[in-house]
């Protein structure tokens, strides 16, 4: 209970105000620390919605927005690092179904909170970039799909929303560009595979929040059967930067595959875990070091996960050695994810951790497939073993076998979410494991094997 | 419809463009198991069952989601799948309860039978399984086990798609799922008992079968419903010709799909022992089949021998087949010579007749109401009505009245008026299958005729198509079929006849 509310103290203090670091690199944040920057006026005097004038007065074509952004190499910031204006140009033309944008504001990956950072504060920054987007494609209807435990967050949201409608930039005929547009918010019922592109699409549409068969692919039949774009918090928030300041500059940034700034939401045991935007390919040290202050307590530093609770593990010296990029992470066998990162010092039992882990995902897996439903509860009865000290010697080898049986067989990757950090934490930290194993007991589970 | 070729294990097909390719490799002999999958419902591909490599794409790939397009390449047999297929059964059967000894579905369970086939046999599941509630009663035809349930959503999808009644959803997350009706509220509806058959697994049993039979013992004959005019083509599964347990849909494209109403799913009964006249009789009193025959003839001879066979009446119903009026027809109009046969309105129910319930069920609650005006139509039989039949029989007219199988309530008001107005110099005789409306008539001669799922011949329903009932089994040896006894009937009187003239010679 100490350490939850220790965090909690710490998660409030990154919320309060937080002035940008010498090591960091703000382009989304940059005005993050200005008060009432989430009000129109404010954000508007900061040079806010000088992108979407820009669109609108340049009379820039859709397709040109489109082109602007495939050439920024953005990429989808939610997890699966798609690129962003390929996504955009993937929905078919002249077709007469009505396109819905959905902004996946869901954020439920367990150690991500970077989004809602921009809800709250810079939500106007999120909202300009969905006109832009949503011009580029065709949409006349955009949804803030918001995960249900952010109640402030969409408190934001909605009002700066109504402020923009207010000032013209929603509604009918924007600007005078005689394109229309309306924007909703709407609010999840706490379910973390609703923050999966098709499982949000069919809690919007009212549904159980159960993942889409593929294909068809959103672009062509997503909300309401309708051409769909999913993007996240993130990914729509960096578009009127790169509308103003032009696509070399943003793919000036970064590595060759990686282009941009990523924000990273740190927690764990460092000393000032809290949310840090920096160039993308900048040092694990930076972000560990000269943002977070190091780990805390003076301990030394044990294990990573880079992206969000699904990504697979990496010790401290592959930390160490590796950037924050797609390319260096996955050289690592881990993935930047969502840049929710965890940082895990000396002290910590990463069999707890990795039952802890699997305790959310046998919670919220959907239940639709087979795999996933019963694997994902298996997983966290075999881990319960360990921990309760009954497991049996062919237990290490099951998990791994269970697990590469659940991945890439299913319809969403929620299997692939807990599957892949039980191989990595078996292949990279076996002796945990084995210690356990050495103390096991395990005579009433023998008993049931038998 | 276009034709593609398409690659399965290597053997090349040629099959329909745009067909699911799990029918597709079906049809040509590749099986690739599924549970989720049904035709007659939307894709949902979540049972994981029906891998398949396809040629140039690493990840497996679910056959249910994919459409035969000309040069798809799958494979059924490598290990990947088969390894994989495994797995999913696996994981299908960890939290099952495995309580076959005591569930109605064994022998016919999608879990057995791929267990069979695709089982990993030595299983690695040592933990404890998930308990959930067991017997829950969701409404009057069906019985939940949310156990046993390997949650395809087949039932959900049904009652989505074809009843559209939504009763059902998946409730909860995770392994704890469990399928369910809103509030515990019961399923409504006249479709219900097909969820049972859409259920692979024992999840979904149907109260009226529950623990009647084991299923291994069950024969198969293909038959016709006898509930109303649409005809949905059943299967009647008996215990070796001596007792019907259950009708189950067989797939029409044309006249019910894959699915039958509750209502028709109980006609049946009417053929079993307990509702069957089982011997002919006479004034109460059982005879053997032949000596009713003679008794009937002898009646006739005396008719013929006076020229009074215009007294000879005919009830008749549109239960049966066109093969059987032809020879009711030919027999009465033909040979004996009466132009006197009475039915009900068939006319007005034909006119009348329409989809109850937007679905199955059709107003007309007669198999063969179509067959039976055409057929009358063909031998020129002018049919008179209930009112006439009444009259005629007041004013004596009818000295010989043979009604023709009064099957179900239906008839019972008819036969109560008729029974009413007979009398006792009025000679009845009853061809039917049934106990019930012999009772009405005391004095009566009673033959017992073929239930309709123990008929062969055709009929036609509403749509206009001729259908086809095919004869498995007898369950009393003393019934006969209606033609059958027809024949009888001429060749005793034929005998009569012959022996009188040898007699007067």
């Amino acid at each position: 209970m100490i350490k939850k509310t220790h965090h909690f103290k710490n998660m409030r203090a990154m919320a309060i105000q937080q002035t940008p670091l010498k090591s960091e690199k703000r382009i989304l944040l940059e005005h993050e620390h200005v008060p009432e920057i989430n009000k129109i006026d404010v954000y508007t005097s900061k040079g806010g919605y000088s992108a979407l004038k820009k669109v609108f007065q340049n009379k820039m074509t859709p397709d040109s927005v489109i082109d602007l952004m495939k050439a920024s190499g953005l990429r989808g910031r939610g997890g699966a690092g798609f690129p962003t204006g390929s996504k955009w140009s993937f929905v078919p033309k002249g077709n007469d179904k009505p396109k819905y944008l959905l902004c996946n504001a869901d954020e439920s990956e367990p150690g991500t909170f970077k989004d809602r950072v921009l809800l709250e504060k810079l939500p106007h920054l999120m909202i300009e970039g969905m006109i832009i987007g949503a011009y580029s494609f065709g949409a006349r209807k955009s949804y803030v799909y918001i995960r249900g435990e952010y109640t402030y967050a969409a408190m934001m949201v909605e009002k700066a929303i109504q402020e923009a409608y207010q000032v013209g930039y929603l509604g009918k005929n924007i600007l005078g560009s005689g394109f229309d547009h309306d924007m909703y918010v709407h609010r999840g019922a706490g379910a973390y595979i609703c923050g999966e592109e098709t499982g949000l699409i069919s809690s919007l549409e009212g549904k159980k929040g159960w993942p889409k068969l593929k294909p068809p692919f959103p672009a062509v039949e997503g909300y309401l059967k309708c051409p769909t774009v999913v993007n996240n918090v993130e990914t729509l928030a960096c578009v009127p930067w790169i509308i103003n300041n032009g696509p070399e500059a943003y793919a000036k940034m970064g590595t060759e595959k990686s282009k941009g700034t990523k924000m990273w939401s740190v927690s764990g045991d460092v000393a000032q875990p809290g949310v840090y935007e920096v160039e993308l390919g900048a040092p694990f040290s930076v972000l560990l070091n000269d943002c977070c202050g190091g780990i805390r307590g003076g301990k030394k530093l044990k294990a990573v996960i880079p992206g969000g609770s699904s990504a697979p593990i990496v010790t401290a010296e592959e930390a160490f050695a590796m950037t924050l990029d797609y390319e260096s992470i996955a050289s690592k066998g881990s993935m930047l994810g969502s840049g929710g990162m965890i940082i895990l010092d000396e002290s910590r039992d990463l069999v707890q951790v990795l039952k802890n882990l699997s305790e959310f995902y046998a919670d919220e897996s959907c239940g639709q497939c087979t795999p996933c439903r019963e694997g994902t509860g298996w997983l966290e009865k075999i881990l319960h073993s360990f921990t309760e000290k009954q497991a049996l010697k062919t237990d290490i080898e099951l998990l791994d076998r269970i697990s590469s049986n659940m991945l890439g067989r299913t319809i969403c990757v929620l299997a692939d979410s807990i599957a892949m950090p039980v191989q990595s934490y078996l292949k990279k930290f076996p002796q945990e494991f084995q210690k356990y194993l050495e103390t096991s007991s395990n005579t009433s589970r023998q008993r049931r094997a038998l | 419809m276009a034709k593609v070729k398409i690659t399965v294990n290597g053997k090349e097909l040629e099959v329909e463009a745009g067909k699911n390719l799990v029918d597709a490799a079906e049809e040509n002999g590749f099986e690739i198991p599924h549970y989720c999958y049904h035709p007659g419902l939307s894709i949902a591909g979540q049972c994981r069952m029906c891998y398949v490599e396809q040629e140039g794409n690493p990840k497996l790939q679910v056959a249910c989601n994919m459409k035969c397009s000309d040069g798809l390449k799958v494979k059924t047999d490598t290990p990947k799948v088969t390894d994989a297929v495994k797995w999913s059964l696996e994981f299908h059967l960890i939290n099952h309860p495995i309580d076959c000894p005591i569930c109605d579905q064994a022998g016919e369970c999608g879990l057995q039978e791929y267990y069979m086939k695709h089982g990993k046999y030595k299983s690695e599941m040592h933990e404890e399984k998930e308990l959930k509630p067991k017997v829950v009663d969701i409404g009057d035809q069906v019985v939940l086990d949310k156990e046993r349930c390997i949650l395809c959503s087949r039932c959900v999808r049904f009652t989505q798609e074809i009843s559209k009644t939504s009763e059902l959803g998946i409730f909860s997350r995770g392994d704890r799922s469990v399928i369910g009706t809103v509030n515990d509220s019961p399923l409504t509806g006249n479709y219900q008992t097909n969820v049972v058959d859409i259920c692979p697994v024992g999840a979904l049993t149907s109260k009226d079968f529950r623990f009647e039979q084991r299923v291994w013992f069950l024969d198969e004959t293909q038959s016709i419903c006898s509930g109303c005019s649409k005809g949905c083509n059943v299967d009647v599964h008996h215990k070796k010709g001596k007792h019907i347990y259950r009708l189950k849909p067989r797939y029409n494209e044309q006249v019910n799909s894959y699915w039958m109403c509750d209502k028709g799913r109980v006609t049946y009964k009417d053929s079993n022992f307990d509702r069957r006249l089982s011997n002919a009789k006479l004034g109460g009193v059982d005879l053997p089949h032949a000596e009713a025959i003679a008794a009937w003839a002898a009646d006739l001879k005396v008719l013929i021998a006076t020229e009074r066979t215009e007294e000879i009446g005919v009830w008749i119903t549109p239960h049966q087949t066109n093969e059987e009026l032809v020879s009711i027809f030919e027999t009465f109009a033909t040979q004996l010579k009466t132009n006197k046969f009475y039915s009900e309105s068939v006319e007005t129910l034909v006119q009348k007749d329409e989809a109850v319930d937007g679905f199955l069920l059709r107003s007309d609650p007669y198999p063969n109401s179509r067959g039976f005006l055409k057929t009358s139509k063909e031998k020129k039989i002018k049919l008179q009505s209930i009112e006439d039949l009444i009259k005629a029989l007041e004013k004596e007219t009818i000295s010989h009245l043979v009604i023709i199988c009064p099957e179900g309530e239906r008839q019972f008001p008819h036969m109560s008026r008729i029974s009413q107005m007979v009398k006792p110099s009025q000679f009845v005789v009853i061809l039917t299958p049934q106990n019930a409306a012999i009772e009405m008539f005391p004095s009566a001669l009673s033959l017992p005729t073929l239930s309709h799922y123990e008929k062969a011949g055709t009929m036609i329903n509403h749509a206009e198509i001729s259908q086809s009932l095919e004869a498995g089994f007898q369950m009393f040896k003393e019934s006969r079929s209606i033609q059958q006894t027809m024949k009888d009937l001429l060749e005793a009187q034929a005998k009569r006849a012959e022996s009188r003239e040898r007699m007067a010679n």
